[in-house]
């Protein structure tokens, strides 16, 4: 199989983070503290979690059974009851799993499409609960080290994720770092090798932080 | 009396189902505002010959014989309401008349007429202030004023509703025809929600934003989603946004709790065998208050 990369981009992640199920870590991330440590280990898990993705490249995503496909959220739950966290990650689960579904995979590259489709759902979706968390957290815990920490990984990233993640991510920098975002948005709005709709999230978010009284 | 029926025969169609609170007045309460307010065709063209860009439209848009008499019966009605409620500006109007003339698809329309529906309704419903207009495209940059107060809507793009209502909140909806509508809506612009939260917390506690979906038709398109995508329901339980479908107001917690219980049951079905596939799993429940029963909760 193609897919040995795989265990590689396995980011090893704190708990709640690596909760493979979308709900349930959600729920856990709701006790975590507004803490100094906590926002480390977060940026940690951030950081690991926007690693991987810039190395998974998901399939077209017609070679994913249409009984999976149309409601893949789903999909994605379903799957996380046999792999709970991320680390119980491995293609004989992913194959089970198919069976259970009643999709014989005679082929193996099918349970590698899905595997590698599901592995990049569940990691966009830690990265953006791990934003949400964060500009929640920094509204606490003004951590001017940590914001920079934040704003570093944002521009050493945007660029090798998914275009509609890097725009939450861009936008979530303007957020949190207000006027310290400003430089990463100029040098995103003025990248005109970028698509235009990222550009213009850059640019927009520019235009509200010179246009709003500063609130951080 | 079925208040549904009530509102089909005057022209415009509220899905408004017995056992919503005060479903009986808010259905006769908009009958009466329509039925009071229907003003003929030449009264309409008469309306519209002084202010608007395009006075011309008005008189294409109703000629229109592709699109069938019950909906441009819908459309005089709330045209009409529109007109004699002062609180929707001429070039919103002439907006909307223009983007109504021009429909391609019946969809489209749809689209058009649910985008003025639902400012006729807050209108209606006395829900916006007295001194406030109601802005229908609203767009980045440009600075409204709502009764006494100025307001941007940055870092929204665009708002289909921004209004001041009466206890002085200042508000943004996203309005759609159908849930199918918002999932587009949601891909091709995937940060729209995300822009709403922000400009939501810029304000100092005076700010609200919805999700509106005019018809219960197709609700479950909220749960449809391909790979690379995130459904509907579950972007605005992430983001935080409140979610009206029909007459059904969701709050965050109840989509939470309609979103588990679907994951919930489906698991069920599967461990019984009885789950055939996700499409005729959601054939189950057409309405929200089907799908209470054929989930086991309440969403009151």
């Amino acid at each position: 199989m193609k897919t040995n990369y795989l265990p590689q981009v396995l980011p090893k992640l704190s708990y709640p983070w690596l909760i493979s199920s979308a709900t349930q870590r959600r729920d856990k991330i709701q006790a975590l503290s507004y803490s100094s440590p906590e926002i480390k280990k977060s940026l940690i898990v951030l950081e690991q979690c926007l690693e991987a993705l810039s190395q998974l490249t998901p399939p077209p995503i017609d070679r994913i059974p249409e009984s999976l496909r149309e409601y893949w959220d789903f999909t994605v739950e379903g799957l996380a009851e046999n792999m709970p966290i991320i680390d119980d990650f491995n293609l004989v689960q992913v194959e089970k799993f198919l069976k259970e579904e009643g999709i014989e995979s005679h082929k193996e590259q099918i349970v590698e499409d899905v595997a590698i489709w599901w592995l990049w759902s569940v990691i966009q979706d830690i990265v953006k609960t791990v934003l949400r968390w964060l500009e929640d957290s920094f509204k606490e815990a003004k951590d001017a080290e940590q914001i920079s920490r934040f704003l570093n990984i944002t521009e050493h990233y945007w660029l090798h994720i998914d275009p509609r993640l890097a725009q939450f991510l861009l936008s979530r920098s303007a957020v949190i770092g207000w006027k310290k975002a400003l430089p990463l948005l100029e040098s995103v709005a003025r990248n005109t090798l970028v698509s235009s709709f990222i550009r213009e999230t850059a640019q927009d978010y520019r235009e509200l932080i010179l246009g709003t009284s500063d609130i951080n | 009396m079925n208040p549904w029926i009530l509102i089909a025969e005057s022209g415009d169609i509220t899905e408004v189902t017995e056992g919503t609170p005060d479903a009986i007045k808010v259905a006769t309460d908009e009958l009466s505002a329509l039925k009071k307010g229907i003003m003929s065709d030449e009264e309409l063209k008469v309306a519209v010959s002084k202010g608007f860009a395009n006075s011309n439209h008005m008189e294409e848009l109703l000629r229109r014989t592709d699109i069938s008499q019950d909906r441009l019966l819908r459309v005089r009605a709330n045209l009409s309401s529109a007109l004699s409620s002062g609180q929707i500006s001429s070039e919103n109007l002439q907006a909307i008349i223009s983007k109504l003339k021009s429909a391609k698809t019946v969809d489209e329309f749809d689209q058009v007429l649910a985008e003025l529906r639902h400012p006729n309704r807050l209108i209606h419903s006395g829900t916006v202030a007295e001194n406030s207009s109601i802005l229908t495209s609203a767009k980045k940059g440009n600075e409204y004023t709502l009764g006494s107060t100025k307001v941007k809507i940055d870092p929204v793009s665009e708002a289909d509703a921004l209004y001041l209502s009466k206890d002085s909140i200042i508000h943004i909806d996203e309005v759609k025809n159908t849930a199918s509508a918002l999932r587009d809506k949601l891909l091709k612009t995937p940060d729209q929600l995300t822009r709403m939260k922000d400009w939501c917390n810029l304000g100092s506690g005076n700010r609200k934003i919805g999700i509106v979906i005019e018809t219960e038709s197709g609700w479950t398109d909220l749960f449809a989603a391909r790979p690379g995508e995130t459904a509907a329901l579950k972007t605005l339980i992430d983001e935080q946004v409140p979610l009206t479908i029909a007459s059904h107001n969701l709050t965050v917690s109840q989509m939470d709790v309609l979103w588990n219980a679907v994951l919930k049951k489906s698991k069920q079905l599967k461990k019984q065998g009885n789950f055939s596939n996700w499409n005729d799993f959601f054939s189950q429940m057409p309405t929200l208050k089907d799908a209470e029963t054929f989930l086991g909760i309440s969403l009151k």
